[in-house]
């Protein structure tokens, strides 16, 4: 085998890669691990390279110490492991088209691929959102776990879904300061999660151990309410929180401003389907599974023979289920790969199965915290901001809807929406929620934004430099 | 208001980089994103179309809000990209515009 030439090529690190390359080690295959970071582990292992991190930190302490241990252990494996390495595409072949360290470009084969590229936040916008001072939930959790650092003044907490909560239990715990949380969601939801993590007895620990941070501590907590507007010159200095009905409208008279030198927002989790959607997997759209998700059968194989699926992108649910699908993901590709016969992991595949709907349960359950409605017009007006890259705003969207643009992918042509250097990423799931709340699109109707390679902005020259692409896939 | 370290610092482990010009003191193994907000820099960038000022968003990798010029030629992602000694970072600054 060429140097380049693989076995198994997993893309993305975090819980669900290295599961899966666990699982392969021992059948002697030639397996590489790509991902665009520069550690191995995902968002969720995201860790200080000094060793002298942050105090507590949110989210299962088992699963997180599993996942360091089979890094050490798949670093001592013969495994070739590469950080740093952004996934640009792959084309026909498989061939996999990478940037290395941003400096060039490269190509790998493999008999088969998994895709585990995880998922990223999700928003919902309001006039102000785009002001320096205004940064995700994860963001502010990552730079706390990665960087060790924390704001030095109060943060404002703002959004929908379970990981409002547990963010703020990460600055409590690390002596940070809070103005208050604004949860889109009502009060008896959090009923709902303490008889949701009942059934499910290692949630329940990690959740009443940050849910109790949280009221002793007595930061304020404002449900059914969230940020409409945010002030400010150069960086945020105010917020205007009002409650919201059940229509996502401004409930009148209850806004209140307060002032903030920085908020942090986030609407959950939705998976990132780009590498998966360019080569041709199939997606499929639901709510309550986060959106647009990559489609796959029962032992995690996509709709593109020999490439698998599995962690967020298969549908957010949280790390229990990355683990689960990694471990089945590798049963599945060393069944196809014809090194087990199926008696020999009937069994384990079935279990992993089982589990895997438990798991999808709760994230069912998770995500529907997490998305309300996207809002009204109360609170998107037509010079609100939904394409960050290319300044695309709500109005120029309402426009292009009136001109017959009804598809994501028709309102992009027509007002530049999603072609900047996110690719949409940012914008996209933003789109999906205005069609089906603003423009009455049903979701079966909705069509996701088309993805080419490159799917990361690449630089031109290391493109010059590469020097024979296959040519049967649009790039 | 800035971004402060948690934990104790030890003074090995600080090196000195530029940023537009001013000799900055960052952290060892921490990224570009962390050494600016640590020194109060909350805007990176302006917006190309609109001028308006933007500052790290996402913190993963994803929105690229935190562009920023390095040694000179290469734009990039401030939040996934380690701080190096000697680093000259350049970003955009409301007095520029």
């Amino acid at each position: 085998m060429s140097p380049n030439q693989y076995d198994v090529i997993i893309i993305g690190s975090g819980l669900a890669g290295i599961t899966a390359a666990e699982a392969l080690v021992r059948y002697n295959l030639k397996i590489l691990i790509l991902d665009e970071n520069d550690q191995i582990g995902g968002q969720i292992l995201k860790r200080s390279l000094d060793k002298q991190g942050p105090k507590v930190i949110s989210g299962s302490n088992k699963i997180k110490l599993s996942g360091l241990k089979k890094i050490s252990y798949l670093k001592e494996s013969n495994i070739d492991i590469k950080k740093k390495t952004r996934v640009v595409g792959i084309l026909s072949g498989p061939e996999i088209l990478v940037e290395e360290n941003q400096e060039r470009l490269l190509r790998y084969t493999a008999k088969i691929i998994l895709l585990a590229t995880g998922g990223r936040e999700k928003f919902m916008p309001f006039k102000g959102w785009t002001l320096p001072g205004v940064i995700s939930t994860g963001a502010l959790q990552l730079l706390l776990k990665r960087d060790n650092i924390i704001p030095s003044g109060k943060v404002l907490i703002a959004g929908s879904g379970l990981f409002l909560y547990a963010v703020a239990h990460d600055l409590l715990a690390n002596n940070g300061r809070i103005t208050m949380i604004a949860d889109q969601g009502r009060f008896t939801d959090n009923f709902q999660v303490l008889q949701f993590m009942l059934e499910q007895r290692e949630k329940i620990k990690d959740g009443i151990k940050f849910l109790s941070k949280i009221y002793r501590s007595k930061v304020r907590i404002q449900r059914t309410s969230r940020v409409v507007e945010a002030l400010g010159e150069d960086r945020i200095e105010e917020a205007v929180i009002a409650r919201i009905d059940s229509n996502g409208k401004i409930v009148k008279g209850s806004e209140r401003k307060y002032s903030t030198e920085l908020l942090a927002i986030g609407n959950g989790f939705i998976p990132n389907i780009e590498i998966a959607q360019s080569t041709g997997c199939e997606l499929t759209y639901d709510n309550d599974m986060s959106g647009w998700f990559v489609k796959v059968n029962q032992e995690l194989e996509t709709t593109v023979e020999g490439i698998f699926a599995a962690g967020e992108i298969t549908g957010v649910a949280g790390a229990h289920k990355s683990v689960t699908e990694g471990e089945l993901a590798g049963l599945s590709i060393v069944k196809k790969l014809g090194l087990v016969s199926e008696d020999e992991v009937l069994i384990k595949i079935r279990k992993l199965q089982k589990d895997r709907v438990k798991h999808q349960n709760f994230g069912k359950f998770f995500n529907s915290l997490a998305m309300p409605k996207i809002g009204s017009e109360d609170i998107i007006g037509d010079d609100t901001i939904i394409c960050r890259c290319e300044d695309i705003r709500f109005g120029d969207i309402r426009q292009a809807v009136t001109n017959g643009n009804i598809s994501a992918e028709s309102i992009k042509k027509a007002t530049g929406l999603g072609m900047g250097n996110c690719q949409g990423r940012t914008c996209g799931p933003i789109i999906y929620d205005i069609l089906t709340s603003f423009f009455q699109t049903s979701a079966e109707n909705l069509q996701p934004l088309s993805v080419r390679v490159p799917t990361k902005p690449v630089n031109l020259s290391h493109l010059a430099q590469l020097k024979k692409i296959t040519t049967n896939t649009s790039i | 208001m800035k971004f402060t370290k948690i934990g104790n610092i030890k003074e090995e482990e600080k090196i000195d980089v530029l940023i537009n010009g001013k000799i900055i003191k960052a952290f060892k193994g921490e990224t570009i994103a962390s050494t600016l907000l640590s020194n109060e820099y909350f805007a990176f960038k302006k917006n190309r179309k609109s001028s308006e000022l933007r500052g790290p968003f996402c913190g993963m990798g994803v929105c690229f809000e935190c562009l920023v010029t390095v040694n000179k030629d290469s734009r990039l992602q401030a939040c996934v990209t380690q701080i190096e000694e000697g680093m000259e970072i350049e970003i955009d600054e409301p007095k520029s515009i």
